[in-house]
């Protein structure tokens, strides 16, 4: 059996595209998903740890916000109370019918940044709530998903405390992968998962389509350039990348109108849509991949079948006649 | 006449057109220089950087390509599971079928490993 994969999407930079990054990523995932045997749904979960609540404002607008005030992420690090679980807290964001594959969110909350300023007793036992709540959730998910801060705060830490998988999106310079390489290098000591370069995937964000084959060059060569700069990193370096758009604009991400690719535009504007959902969808596959090679795959290979096949056979019409 | 054929004389043919279009008040259009039709974005997308590795840097076929990938996949540690059978694919297709096994960056690496003189002791 597979270990349930809990990956925490994390910078030191902020304004990189990791929110979005998130959500669009998540959402190729689960349409990419292959339908499970019996109907059962594969299930996606995406925590909004950032008090920001950037991930939040993506699918719920202003006043359901409001409404959801008492059932958000907060609870799921507040022992005062009752404990809670994810089916307590959750709100469906997305479900294919087809391949059957849902994705749901724990609203984030603004009162998380209390805990920051929490005594030493009341972060330990808000993160053993939370070190619970991530366990009950990788009971009901296949994917638990936390959107972080970007930075060093007691959330972003109990994300990367539950965590056994970083991505990690990029904007292709130095400053960029020196923020990757110090979270790596700083925390590695703590999280023992980070020494490992297979459990972490950097993601170039809002890079610009080359306009020509020289300019795809040039692109390339800086982009060498910065992953010379930190070799123990290249393996972990996604080639697929999510490119520049205006539909990536967060004014257009935020305010409750959901995955990009599902914004209503005008018919002129539909192939750079579809060209910014082929990004996603590169990445994801890749991101699957990565986590295939981290974790290996429970389900059935048929790549490996159908070769295992051709190799029992062809092992058996090799076999010399043995003649009594 | 006199005065005005030594006033003519000195002009050259555009001075002496500009005149004449002064006087008629008729301007001549200015021809603005074509823009080049702008050419399609490279394509950057894995399947094609790992496919312009192996066929235009490395000189390969695509006989060739499937065959020195899938053995330098092997000898890096990738298990032959992992690998998609290449029998009538081509190379970009069976590179999209790998490339949901294997994550991308490990296959380019592993691609830009492959050296001229390994191939021709294949």
């Amino acid at each position: 059996m597979r270990k349930p994969v809990v990956m925490s999407y994390l910078t030191m930079k902020g304004g990189v595209g990791k929110t979005t990054l998130a959500a669009n990523v998540t959402r190729a995932m689960a349409d990419l998903a292959t339908k499970k045997a019996a109907g059962a749904p594969t299930k996606y979960l995406l925590i909004d740890a950032d008090a920001q609540c950037n991930l939040t404002q993506i699918f719920l607008t202003p006043a359901e916000m409001d409404a959801r005030q008492g059932r958000d992420v907060y609870q799921a690090f507040n022992a005062s109370h009752r404990l809670f679980t994810p089916s307590d807290l959750k709100t469906t964001v997305y479900h294919n019918t087809t391949n059957n594959s849902i994705i749901d969110l724990i609203p984030g909350s603004f009162d998380t940044f209390a805990l920051v300023v929490g005594t030493p007793a009341v972060q330990d036992s808000a993160a053993n709530v939370f070190a619970n709540f991530i366990k009950a959730a990788c009971q009901e998910y296949d994917y638990v998903i936390i959107d972080t801060n970007p930075s060093a705060t007691f959330t972003t830490l109990q994300a990367l405390k539950t965590s056994n998988f970083l991505v990690a999106p990029i904007t292709f310079d130095s400053f960029s992968m020196r923020g990757i390489d110090l979270i790596v290098s700083t925390l590695k000591v703590r999280y023992d998962w980070l020494s490992n370069p297979r459990r972490i995937r950097i993601v170039p964000n809002k890079i610009k389509r080359a306009r020509d084959n020289s300019a795809q060059l040039r692109q390339e060569k800086d982009e060498q350039s910065v992953i010379e700069m930190f070799p123990h990193l290249e393996q972990s370096v996604s080639i697929s990348r999510i490119h520049e758009s205006n539909f990536l604009d967060n004014r257009i991400a935020r305010r409750g109108h959901g995955f990009v690719i599902d914004q209503r535009v005008f018919a002129i504007h539909k192939p750079a849509l579809r060209r910014v959902g082929d990004d996603f969808s590169e990445v994801a596959r890749a991101l699957n991949a990565a986590l295939r090679e981290a974790f290996g795959d429970e389900t059935e290979n048929k790549v490996a079948s159908s070769n295992a096949f051709e190799r029992a056979l062809k092992g058996f019409l090799d076999q010399p006649v043995v003649r009594h | 006449m006199i005065n005005l054929w030594s006033d003519i004389s000195s002009l050259n043919a555009e001075e002496f057109v500009a005149a004449i279009d002064g006087i008629t008040g008729t301007k001549q259009k200015v021809k603005k220089p074509s823009k080049k039709k702008p050419l399609p974005p490279a394509d950057d997308k894995p399947v094609t950087r790992i496919a312009h590795q192996l066929r235009t840097k490395l000189g390969l076929s695509d006989v060739q390509a499937f065959s020195q990938l899938q053995q330098a996949l092997v000898k890096n540690g990738v298990s032959q599971d992992h690998i998609p059978a290449c029998a009538t694919k081509s190379l970009e297709d069976w590179l999209y079928e790998l490339l949901g096994h294997v994550p991308d960056s490990k296959v380019l690496a592993i691609a830009k490993k492959i050296r001229p003189n390994e191939l021709d002791k294949s």
